[in-house]
C-alpha cells in the first residue's frame, strides 16, 4: 500500500516539473487593465537578480524594442525613464514606490508601466552546444495608481526551440531574450492588452 | 481573375517605381552603447559599419564629427538612452530628422562567436521610436548538416549578419509626425518637501520642447481645490509658481494646469509636500541614583531620549549648562536622536566637571524646521568618601570611631586589623558612618604593629581606600597628622 502511495507522489511530482516548464508564460491578473488604454506604456529599469553582466540593461533593450515592433506600443524613451529616477533619487536597482510610480505615471502620460525581474540568465558552453537559460517575472502597473495589475513568469532555455539535431536552438542570450519578449507580449494581446494601429 | 490583374498591375509598377527610400530624411547615428564592455561602453567600429550601411539604404547621413561635437555640447555622456530632450535638440540644431541609436548586446569570442545589436529608430519631432529591431547570430547558427563550409571567424559572422540588419528599416518616413500628446517636463523644482503652515512652496519646471506650448497658453498650480497661478515663459518653456502653505497638516498634492488657447487643458502631476504644523515632541529622561531630589551620578550618565509621538528629526543637539548657565558640553548631529546619549562628566575640552548640579537640554528640529526641546538637570559628585579616624587605647582594647565628612550616603565600607605575620586581629563592615569598631588586643602583644586596612564606597561607586601601617601610631593626634600623608585615595576604575 505504502508502494503505491509512493508511486502516486511520483507522478504527481512528475506533473509538477513539467507543469514548471511550460512553453508559455504564466500569466496572473491581479486586476483588469485601464479601460482608456492609450498605447502609452512605460517600461522601468528591470531588477537584475541574475549572473549575467548586465543581464537587466540587455533585457531591457530587448524587451523594448520588441513592445514597438511586435505591438506598435508607444515606448517613453528609456532616457526619459532615467532622468526621472534621478529627479526622484530612485536607483535603477531599487523599485519605486507607490506614490513615486504615480509621480512617473502621470509625469511620462502613460497608462501602463511595465517592471519586473531577471531571475535567471545564463549563456554557457557545454560539449558542442551553447547553453541559454533565461527565468523573468514582468510585471503591468497601472500608470495612475502604481497598482500591480498583471504579473507573467516565464523560463525557457535555448534547447527548447530546437525543431531538429541542432536546427532551432537557440545559441544566444539575446535571441532567447527575444524569442521569450515576445511570447510575452503576444501572451497579453491575447489576454486583452489593446494593441495599437501600427 | 481580378486579383490577378490587380497583382499584375502591382508587380509592374513596383519594377518601373521602386520604393521610395528613407534618403528623403536626414539620419543622425549616434555611438552604440556595447554592453559587453561596461555599462557605459562605446563601439565606434560597428557604428562606423552601421553608418555605411544605413547610408546604402539612401538616407542622408549627418556628419559623425557634428554628433560628437552635438554630444560634448549638450554633456550627453550616456549612450543608447536618449531622452526627448536631446533628440529634439538634435532635431534643431543637427538638422536630423531621424535618430538611430543602438546597444551592442554581445560581441562575443566565446563560448561561440556571436553578435547581437538592438537599433531603435527615433523620430526628432514628436520623439518617437518608429522602427526597431534586435538581431543575434552565432557561429552555432550557421552550422550546415555536414560542417561544410561553415564559418569559423567574427569577420566570417560580420558578413552574414550586416546585410540583413538593417532588411526591415522602413522606406517611407512622415518627418513631422503625429500631433503631440501631452505635457512631458525636463526638469522639476519642487521645494521644500516638508513646511511649515503659511510658509512659502515654490516650484520651477521646465517643460519639453517636444511639447508643443503654443503662444497665448496659460499655466496654474492646482492643489487640492485651490488653484494658484503660475508664471509661463513660453520661449524657456519654464513655469514659475510660489504659494503659502496651508494651514492644515496633510500631505498635498501639487498638479501643473496648461490651458491651450484651443482650450485644450493638459495637466501632470509635479509631485507632494507635506505640511507639518506640530513640533516634534520629546521627553529626556536621566538614568542613575536619585540623590536629593536629584539624578546623581560619579561617573557616566545615561540620557535617554524618547518621542511619545516619533517622526523623522532633521537634526538635533544636546548641551550641558553649569550653574552659571555657561556651556560645558555641545554636541549635534543629523537625523534621529540616539535612544542613548553617555555623558562621562567631562566638558567638551576633555577636562573633568567639577562636583555640582547641571543642566541638560536636548533639542530637535523636525523636517519642516519645527522645534522642540527637553531638558533634566542632574547632580555630579565625584568626591570619595573623606573618612577621619580616632584611634584611642585603653588597656588591652583599641576604641576606632569611623566617620565621614562626605554627604554621599555610603554603599559599604569593611576594615582588617593585622597583627605582624599577617594575623587578622580584627574584621568589621558595615553600610553607614559614624561607626565605632572595639578591637580587643591580644596578650604579649607589647612591642607588635597592628595593621589597619579600610575600604569605604559611596552609593554613587566613589571608593576611598586607607592603609595605616602602624595602628597604635595614631593614638596620638600629631601622629595622626603625619600618617594623612600617607593616606591612599583613590579611584578604582571598575568595581
Amino acid at each position: 500500500m505504502i508502494h503505491w502511495c509512493y508511486k502516486v507522489a511520483a507522478f504527481f511530482a512528475l506533473c509538477l516539473l513539467v507543469a514548471c516548464s511550460s512553453a508559455t508564460p504564466r500569466l496572473d491578473k491581479m486586476a483588469p487593465l485601464p479601460g482608456n488604454f492609450t498605447c502609452r506604456v512605460a517600461v522601468l529599469p528591470f531588477q537584475d537578480h541574475g549572473n549575467y553582466p548586465r543581464g537587466a540593461e540587455l533585457f531591457y533593450k530587448v524587451f523594448s524594442t520588441e513592445l514597438v515592433s511586435a505591438a506598435a506600443f508607444q515606448v517613453v524613451q528609456e532616457g526619459d525613464v532615467l532622468d526621472l529616477y534621478r529627479q526622484l533619487t530612485i536607483f535603477p536597482s531599487q523599485e519605486p514606490t507607490l506614490e513615486q510610480l504615480r509621480i512617473i505615471g502621470s509625469r511620462l502620460g502613460v497608462q501602463l508601466f511595465i517592471g519586473g525581474d531577471i531571475l535567471r540568465m545564463v549563456e554557457r558552453r557545454s560539449g558542442l552546444e551553447v547553453v541559454t537559460e533565461l527565468t523573468v517575472v514582468l510585471r503591468l502597473y497601472d500608470g495612475r495608481t502604481g497598482k500591480l495589475l498583471w504579473e507573467t513568469y516565464h523560463k525557457r532555455r535555448g534547447r527548447d526551440y530546437r525543431i531538429i539535431m541542432h536546427f532551432g536552438r537557440v545559441n544566444t542570450i539575446t535571441g532567447l531574450a527575444r524569442r521569450m519578449s515576445k511570447e510575452i507580449i503576444n501572451l497579453w494581446i491575447e489576454q486583452g492588452m489593446n494593441q495599437c494601429a501600427k | 481573375m481580378k486579383f490577378f490583374r490587380l497583382t499584375a498591375l502591382a508587380l509592374l509598377l513596383a519594377a518601373f517605381f521602386p520604393p521610395a527610400a528613407a534618403g528623403a530624411g536626414s539620419l543622425a547615428v549616434f555611438p552604440l552603447l556595447d554592453l559587453t564592455r561596461d555599462a557605459n561602453g562605446v563601439n565606434l567600429p560597428l557604428t562606423g559599419y552601421l553608418r555605411r550601411q544605413a547610408g546604402k539604404l539612401g538616407n542622408t547621413l549627418i556628419p559623425a564629427k557634428e554628433i560628437m561635437a552635438f554630444m560634448v555640447r549638450h554633456r550627453i555622456r550616456t549612450l543608447g538612452r536618449l531622452d526627448s530632450q536631446a533628440i529634439a535638440a538634435a532635431g534643431k540644431e543637427l538638422g536630423a530628422d531621424l535618430i538611430l541609436q543602438g546597444t551592442v548586446c554581445q560581441l562575443d569570442q566565446t563560448p561561440s562567436a556571436a553578435v547581437a545589436l538592438s537599433l531603435q529608430l527615433i523620430r526628432t519631432s514628436d520623439g518617437r521610436t518608429i522602427w526597431t529591431t534586435t538581431k543575434a547570430l552565432s557561429l552555432d547558427d550557421l552550422q550546415n548538416l555536414l560542417a561544410l563550409s561553415d564559418p569559423e571567424t567574427m569577420a566570417d559572422l560580420f558578413k552574414v549578419y550586416f546585410p540583413t540588419l538593417l532588411a526591415s528599416f522602413p522606406g517611407k518616413i512622415n518627418p513631422a509626425g503625429p500631433a503631440g500628446v501631452g505635457l512631458t517636463l525636463t526638469s522639476i523644482v519642487l521645494r521644500p518637501e516638508y513646511v511649515q503652515p503659511g510658509r512659502r512652496v515654490e516650484c520651477r519646471v521646465i517643460i519639453s520642447a517636444t511639447s508643443r506650448i503654443k503662444p497665448g497658453s496659460k499655466a496654474s498650480i492646482q492643489v487640492g481645490d485651490r488653484v494658484y497661478p503660475a508664471t509661463l515663459n513660453e520661449e524657456e518653456y519654464g513655469v514659475t509658481a510660489s504659494w503659502p502653505a496651508q494651514r492644515a497638516a496633510g500631505t498635498y498634492q501639487v498638479t501643473l494646469v496648461v490651458k491651450q488657447p484651443s482650450g485644450r487643458r493638459e495637466t501632470v502631476i509635479l509631485g507632494r509636500y507635506h505640511v507639518d504644523n506640530a513640533p516634534p515632541s520629546l521627553v529626556v529622561h536621566a538614568v542613575g541614583k536619585e540623590l536629593d531630589g536629584l539624578v546623581t551620578f560619579s561617573r557616566s550618565l545615561a540620557i535617554i531620549t524618547t518621542m511619545p509621538d516619533p517622526e523623522l528629526l532633521d537634526r538635533w543637539n544636546v548641551a550641558v549648562f553649569n550653574k552659571d548657565n555657561e556651556t560645558i558640553v555641545y554636541q549635534e548631529a543629523a537625523g534621529q536622536v540616539p535612544e542613548r546619549i553617555n555623558w562621562n562628566g567631562y566638558t567638551s575640552g576633555s577636562i573633568p566637571a567639577p562636583d555640582g548640579v547641571y543642566l541638560i537640554r536636548v533639542s530637535a528640529w523636525d523636517r519642516a524646521g519645527l522645534t522642540a526641546s527637553a531638558e533634566q538637570k542632574v547632580a555630579l559628585r565625584r568626591t570619595p568618601p573623606k573618612i577621619s579616624l580616632d584611634v584611642e587605647k585603653k588597656d588591652r582594647k583599641l576604641r576606632l570611631a569611623l566617620a565621614n565628612s562626605v554627604s554621599t550616603p555610603l554603599s559599604f565600607w569593611w576594615l582588617r586589623i593585622y597583627q605582624d605575620g599577617g594575623r587578622i586581629v580584627k574584621a568589621a563592615a558595615g553600610d553607614h558612618f559614624p561607626a565605632d569598631v572595639t578591637v580587643d588586643l591580644p596578650e604579649h602583644a607589647a612591642g607588635s604593629k597592628f595593621e589597619l586596612i579600610l575600604v569605604a564606597q559611596d552609593v554613587l561607586g566613589n571608593r576611598t581606600r586607607r592603609k595605616v601601617k602602624d595602628l597604635l601610631a595614631l593614638t596620638a593626634k600629631a601622629q595622626m597628622r603625619q600618617q594623612e600623608n600617607e593616606t591612599e585615595s583613590q579611584w578604582l576604575e571598575d568595581f
